[in-house]
């Protein structure tokens, strides 16, 4: 009878080991690069509308950083 | 039996295969050395002269408010210390000093009260890096706290780019200033030079 | 975003441009762009729907406030994503990558 609660906690002893280094759970997220951006339009600091493609598609590379709030720290 | 000696030993394999990814305890290796001249050398890519021992090395992580710098903590109760530093990248973004230097003291010691009553009590052109600088120094007082600090800013340029040396030195609001830390302070940036050009340097250069 | 700031030269001569991304209304940002002085735009999107697409969705850092999270992309000419990058901008990676583009003529 002892044994088998012995083995029984063993079992769970392995089971959470192997839990983390298994992945279970990990979010799976999709890479972004070499995807096409999605075209937007968004009001901007500079009194004007600004559009990917009039502004940016075919003259710039484009580089976006998305931040939280303003008046943080980045 | 054997069963249980066999779910023993996997369990033990399980075990030693998640700790082998843990952390081991290899010394950090130090980011700068002693020059035959008596320089320190920082990274291969500054040299200056050390302060006396009192000052301890403190240095941030990348993405911190500055690269590195030196700590003393001064006689006297909290919170009386000394610090300065080097910053490659201060706060602001002009390249012409006077301008930087006003950009500079709008977000200067922004986490504290001290910003909100911030005074300059000096402003001079300085020699530094072999080029044209500019030394500030002002006050800074927190009437609810208790406190002041005054502080020595040195703008300098590294190419394009306004870099700064900066010494904070805290007090109680009724303590009295040091003046021999800021000796050491304008020892430490008139000794300072570049070994070598900066990442901005060569990649504006490079085709 | 000052460090945004400083490298527009370089942007410049990597035939680059940068903008800033968040949820807040366009007079929020303005303020903040004029305590920074920055010369480069910022947008507002107060819907979120960009962020969404670069999966920067609701941070944790703000409980019960829907901001973005910090995350830097980079977009060639030809409109295709070569670049992502969470937390704070990496300025000096940043630059080798367009560096780097410009040297391949902006080919995937």
């Amino acid at each position: 009878m002892r044994g088998k609660t012995v083995l029984k906690w063993l079992w769970l002893f392995l089971v959470l080991l192997l839990v983390p280094i298994s992945g279970f759970g990990a979010k799976q997220e999709k890479s972004l690069v070499g995807e096409e951006v999605l075209y937007f339009s968004l009001p901007s600091t500079q009194d004007r509308l600004i559009s990917y493609l009039n502004e940016y598609y075919g003259k710039y590379h484009l580089i976006m950083t998305f931040f939280p709030a303003a008046f943080t720290p980045i | 039996m054997k069963k249980r000696w066999v779910l023993v030993l996997i369990a033990v394999m399980v075990l030693g295969l998640w700790l082998s990814g843990c952390a081991t305890t290899e010394a950090p290796k130090k980011p700068y050395r002693m020059s035959p001249q008596g320089t320190v050398i920082w990274n291969d890519e500054f040299e200056f002269k050390p302060p006396p021992s009192a000052w301890k090395i403190i240095q941030v992580e990348v993405g911190g408010e500055f690269g590195f710098g030196f700590l003393k903590a001064d006689r006297g109760p909290f919170p009386s210390q000394s610090m300065f530093v080097y910053d490659e990248e201060p706060f602001g973004c002009s390249t012409e000093l006077g301008e930087r230097g006003g950009e500079f003291f709008k977000r200067y010691l922004w986490s504290t009260a001290m910003i909100a009553d911030m005074k300059i009590l000096e402003k001079k052109n300085v020699s530094v890096l072999g080029g044209e600088g500019l030394a500030v120094v002002a006050e800074g007082k927190d009437s609810v706290k208790k406190e002041k600090v005054q502080s020595k800013v040195v703008f300098g340029k590294r190419g394009d780019r306004v870099v700064a040396f900066y010494l904070t030195q805290w007090r109680p609001m009724d303590g009295t200033y040091d003046p021999s830390a800021f000796e050491v302070f304008d020892q430490f940036w008139g000794s300072f030079r570049y070994l070598k050009k900066s990442f901005y340097e060569t990649i504006a250069q490079d085709p | 975003m000052e460090g945004h700031q400083r490298n527009q030269s370089l942007y410049d001569r990597f035939n680059a441009r940068v903008v800033g991304v968040s949820v807040d209304d366009v007079t929020t940002l303005k303020y903040w762009a004029k305590s920074l002085d920055l010369t480069f735009p910022l947008l507002s999107n107060l819907t979120g729907f960009l962020g969404s697409y670069f999966g920067v969705g609701p941070s944790p850092e703000i409980k019960g406030f829907p901001v973005f999270s910090r995350k830097t992309v980079i977009i060639d000419k030809r409109g295709i994503i070569r670049y992502a990058k969470d937390g704070e901008p990496d300025f000096k990676g940043i630059l080798l990558f367009l560096k780097q583009m410009n040297k391949e003529g902006g080919k995937p």
